[in-house]
């Protein structure tokens, strides 16, 4: 299995905050929102998901807690730290920039 | 809660709750594939379909978990216990390889531990004195002086000048060493005081460890009745006495009041000498100096030592500056025939100043030798690391990065390192005390120099160091870059494992590099010692016996007394049996400088800066005969040249004032003391064996009777015998006068060498470790290699190849990287020569006897190294060897 290069990444850490940005959310239900809200074109590898979701919660960009799921069993909720919004921010910022650039790049060509 | 206590809380978590991390990851990824079945079931699948299906999507649980673990960092401690118990199984597995490699650690770890405690304790410790960058040194400019003293110690009146004027100091204190005659504890006694303003210690920031300090005004004449002990003197005088303080002792006649006694780790900053690095005895005790100043003039007497206490945040520069301006008014005070000027130096420059360059060279051999058993147990290293070049592979190829790789390897050689770390601090401490017994025994504080916490900190240092250095080639050349590409390299039975051998010869050419620097190095410093005991002294050292009497200032006022004393003395011991002869001199040859002043010859009249200065001293006239100093013109005084002023000059002080003439007759003129010269002695390395015969005036010691002098005395018997007796002699005419120092004249000469003869030593010793590290290295290689192409050297026998050829196959190959390490080496003696230049005494930096001598060794030793080998590979059966894997 070849490991995501750091471009998916890094891609993958701005989805995941993006997507709990706006509810704490277990770590299932990130990819299938994921994969939903693309239109089932981003599929999240889940060998990487979760070592993703750790990495951020090791950065202090989100927090986890231990609920109730609707099928009422326990699960780890994730949601962004403060810390972790702004992060969200200036990644989003970072992406328009790369995404313009890059679009205009292909325009011209 | 801010991000950073988040991150911290979770390391921490991560790493203490590591259990109940571990079960929340498993229910995490337990709750994803109960919700991934749940939905595949929802999509129609059937039960053992959802759930096979949602595995298939999950991939390797294990593998999560490993990468969640990493993120966490948790594994790097898990890694780190289970590299460590790989490393020590492998390690145990090859008790030959581990046995050798910490051997060679202990060795290079233990003697850079040694030589640092001796750095530590005896240069770095004694500058405890309270902020000690604010500290200076301060040595004044003399014009009429700067031909031979560049600067000098400094003059009480100027001093009191900085006292008033120079504002960017805060304090400024006195010390001038002397020697005082010590009455009333036990037998009578000559010891080292220093005389001190009151402020001394204060300026330095060294309270007493009891008693009381000098307060102001004890260093006004007639109060300086007061003493300060060192912890030296008090252990070894006073039997550490503690009601010591408030006792009196007699110095030189006159009743002083202990006041205290100094911390036991105080050594004076050597400051007060003509020559910055002169050695000194440490004083025993410390007296005000009880200065008149009106009797000291604005030109002579610099024989003060300065040291300064800059006010905080003041530069050096800007103290200079403002202490130049007050010299500039000195000049004018002085009515300006002397521009003064003035010189500022660290303390702390100034006191490891003048053993730096030998240190550090002691310390570059040192670290070399180390470097050597760095590359020895790198190519060890690199040899297991071929030899495991299969697990390797397989460990790669089952996942493992080539970081992990490396961690690995690198695990292992600190683990050696460490090893060899423990083993080479019981070596240091072993080394130490043999330092200890076998150092010249003016190295300051040795019973002090003992391992402690610094010195332990240093050895854990250098051995991660060495554990590093020896380990990350090796690893950083042998993690393969792929799986696939090792493992194919592994297959096949290494003969070209060029890559591996190529570095390892890289290796064994630094190896030999440093060695002939090293050895380069010991054989200069060796031919050094060699020409200073052989150079041209002009006086004898065999069958004289050498002490110092010291006469009590109180019972010996006048000159007259003085005088009688020691004609007394000198009559009864010439008459002794086995003594040829016997003399007095003011200072023994090769004790240094003493007593200079301007000599100048009649009706000379040189401006005051070119009057030729000179070494005077004080001498009888059997002195002459005694030390077999040759007289090359006229006669030396005699008893009736009493009341006649007479003097003997060296012949460079006749070849200075009239070249050409013959100087007996004339007149020589000491301030406005005239003497009529009476003879030219030979010149004699007087001050010490290195320095070249300085000009020299000796006048007969009753022109200026003097309290202490040195005796001399030449015996037909060995000199040891007749000690006794000349004792006797001399309490017979005054019981109470101190004699000390008794010496051959041949310990005194190699008392002047015995440091730079240790320091060869040590050297030498470096060096010759050095050798035989690079020819186990090279031993080492070669047999490597030879092992490895046992089966190729089999196949050229059974094709024809004669013995003959396949010794120099290899010892060609063998000697390849030793040849290009002989040429590094040489190019790094040339450089090294420059550096040790100042250390070297008539031999050239370039001798080509010593350098070929080393080149010649080395090629030897390592041909010697490479033939073993050899020769084992001619005895190879060609059967044996092709059958051989």
């Amino acid at each position: 299995m070849s490991k995501p290069t750091d471009l998916v990444q890094g891609t993958l850490d701005l989805l995941i905050l993006k997507t709990i940005a706006l509810e704490p959310m277990h770590g299932w239900a990130v990819a299938q929102r994921i994969q939903q809200t693309s239109g089932d074109v981003l599929q999240v590898q889940q060998g990487s998901l979760y070592p993703a979701l750790h990495r951020l919660e090791q950065q202090g960009w989100i927090q986890a807690e231990w609920g109730e799921s609707d099928n009422n069993r326990r699960a780890k909720y994730y949601s962004l730290t403060r810390a972790g919004r702004k992060q969200l921010g200036e990644e989003l910022a970072q992406w328009q920039r790369l995404s313009t650039a890059i679009g205009m790049v292909l325009k011209t060509v | 809660m801010p991000r950073w206590t988040r991150k911290f809380i979770l390391r921490l978590r991560s790493l203490f709750r590591r259990r109940s991390v571990e079960r929340e990851l498993e229910a995490e990824l337990q709750f994803h594939l109960e919700r991934e079945t749940q939905a595949n079931l929802a999509r129609g699948l059937d039960r053992d379909e959802a759930h096979y299906a949602a595995r298939r999507a999950m991939g390797g649980v294990a593998q999560i978990r490993e990468e969640c673990r990493d993120v966490r960092g948790v594994n790097y401690f898990e890694d780190l216990g289970k590299d460590l118990r790989f490393a020590l199984r492998m390690l145990a597995k090859h008790p030959g390889f581990t046995t050798t490699a910490v051997l060679s650690l202990a060795l290079g770890i233990g003697a850079n531990t040694a030589i640092f405690s001796v750095v530590d304790s005896v240069l770095l410790r004694p500058l405890a004195y309270r902020e000690p960058e604010r500290l200076f040194s301060v040595r004044e400019i003399v014009p009429a002086f700067t031909a031979l003293y560049p600067t000098l110690p400094a003059n009480p009146r100027h001093m009191e000048e900085w006292r008033k004027q120079w504002t960017s100091m805060e304090q400024v204190a006195a010390i001038h060493t002397t020697s005082l005659g010590l009455t009333g504890a036990g037998e009578p006694a000559q010891v080292t005081a220093g005389l001190v303003s009151w402020n001394f210690f204060a300026v330095l920031g060294v309270p007493p460890q009891f008693g009381r300090g000098f307060v102001p005004g004890e260093d006004r004449p007639g109060h300086a009745g007061v003493v300060l002990l060192s912890d030296a003197a008090w252990r070894g005088r006073f039997h550490a006495d503690p009601s010591i303080t408030g006792r009196k002792i007699v110095l030189d006649g006159e009743p002083c009041v202990v006041a205290g006694v100094l911390p036991a780790w105080f050594r004076a900053p050597c400051v007060g000498f003509l020559r910055a690095a002169a050695p000194a005895d440490e004083p025993e005790l410390y007296k005000p100096l009880g200065l008149d100043l009106n009797e000291y003039s604005w030109y002579g007497d610099f024989n003060y030592g300065a040291v300064a206490r800059l006010k905080r945040g003041v530069t050096q520069a800007r103290a200079l500056a403002e202490l130049n301006v007050v010299q500039a008014r000195i000049t004018r005070l002085a009515s300006g025939k002397q521009n003064f000027g003035a010189t500022l130096e660290p303390l702390q420059e100034q006191i490891v100043g003048g053993a730096r360059r030998g240190l550090l060279i002691l310390f570059s051999a040192v670290a070399a030798v180390l470097l050597i058993v760095c590359v020895n147990v790198a190519n060890l290293l690199l040899a297991s690391a071929a030899r495991r070049n299969r697990e390797l592979s397989i460990r790669a190829a089952l996942g493992a990065t080539r970081r992990r790789l490396v961690r690995q390897a690198l695990t292992e050689s600190l683990l050696l390192a460490f090893l060899g770390g423990a083993l080479g601090l019981l070596l240091a401490n072993w080394g130490v005390h043999l330092l200890v017994g076998y150092a010249p025994v003016d190295l300051p504080r040795l019973d002090e120099i003992r391992l402690n916490a610094t010195v332990l900190l240093f050895a854990l240092l250098v051995s991660t160091i060495a554990g590093v250095a020896a380990g990350i080639l090796p690893a950083m050349f042998l993690a393969p870059a792929g799986p696939g590409e090792s493992l194919k390299a592994a297959s096949r039975s290494a003969t070209d494992d060029r890559h591996g051998i190529r570095l390892r010869g890289a290796l064994i050419g630094a190896e030999v590099a440093l060695s002939v620097v090293l050895l380069v190095a010991a054989g200069l410093l060796l031919g050094s010692l060699v020409s200073l005991l052989h150079v041209e002294r002009g006086f004898d050292v065999n069958r004289i016996l050498t002490m110092d009497v010291t006469l009590p200032e109180a019972k010996y006022r006048s000159g007259p007394r003085i005088d009688s004393f020691y004609r007394g003395a000198l009559a009864r011991i010439a008459a002794l049996p086995g003594v040829t002869s016997a003399g007095i001199v003011s200072t023994l040859p090769l004790r240094g400088e003493a007593w200079i002043d301007g000599v100048r010859g009649d009706g000379e009249s040189r401006a005051s800066r070119e009057i030729a200065l000179a070494n005077y001293r004080f001498v009888s006239p059997g002195y002459f005969r005694t030390m077999g100093i040759a007289l090359r013109q006229g006669r030396t005084f005699e008893d009736r040249d009493r009341g006649r002023s007479a003097a003997v000059i060296s012949a460079r002080v006749a070849k200075r004032l009239w070249p050409g003439e013959n100087p007996v007759g004339k007149r020589i003129h000491r301030d406005r003391n005239v003497y009529e010269v009476t003879g030219v002695a030979d010149d004699i390395r007087g001050i010490s064996l290195r320095d070249n015969p300085p000009l020299m005036v000796y006048l007969p010691y009753w022109e200026r009777p003097r309290l202490k002098s040195s005796l001399v005395i030449r015996a037909a018997l060995p000199p040891a015998a007749i000690a006794t007796a000349v004792r006797r002699e001399i309490w017979t005419v005054d019981s109470g006068v101190p004699v000390a120092n008794v010496h051959t004249m041949q310990e005194v000469l190699d008392g002047s060498v015995a440091a730079q003869r240790f320091q060869t030593a040590l050297i030498a010793l470096f060096a010759i470790a050095a050798l035989l590290l690079a020819s186990i290295g090279i031993y080492g290689v070669v047999s490597e290699m030879v092992g490895r192409r046992t089966n190729e050297i089999g196949i050229r026998m059974a094709l024809g190849a004669t013995a003959f050829q396949i010794r120099w196959m290899v010892l060609r190959q063998g000697l390849a990287p030793v040849a290009a390490g002989l040429a590094m080496g040489l190019a790094g003696s040339l450089a090294l020569g420059r550096a040790i230049h100042a250390l070297l005494f008539g031999v050239k930096t370039t001798d080509p006897g010593i350098i070929g001598a080393v080149l010649l060794l080395l090629t030897l030793v390592a041909a010697a190294a490479c033939y073993i080998p050899a020769r084992r590979a001619t005895r190879i059966e060609p059967i044996a060897a092709l059958r051989y894997d």
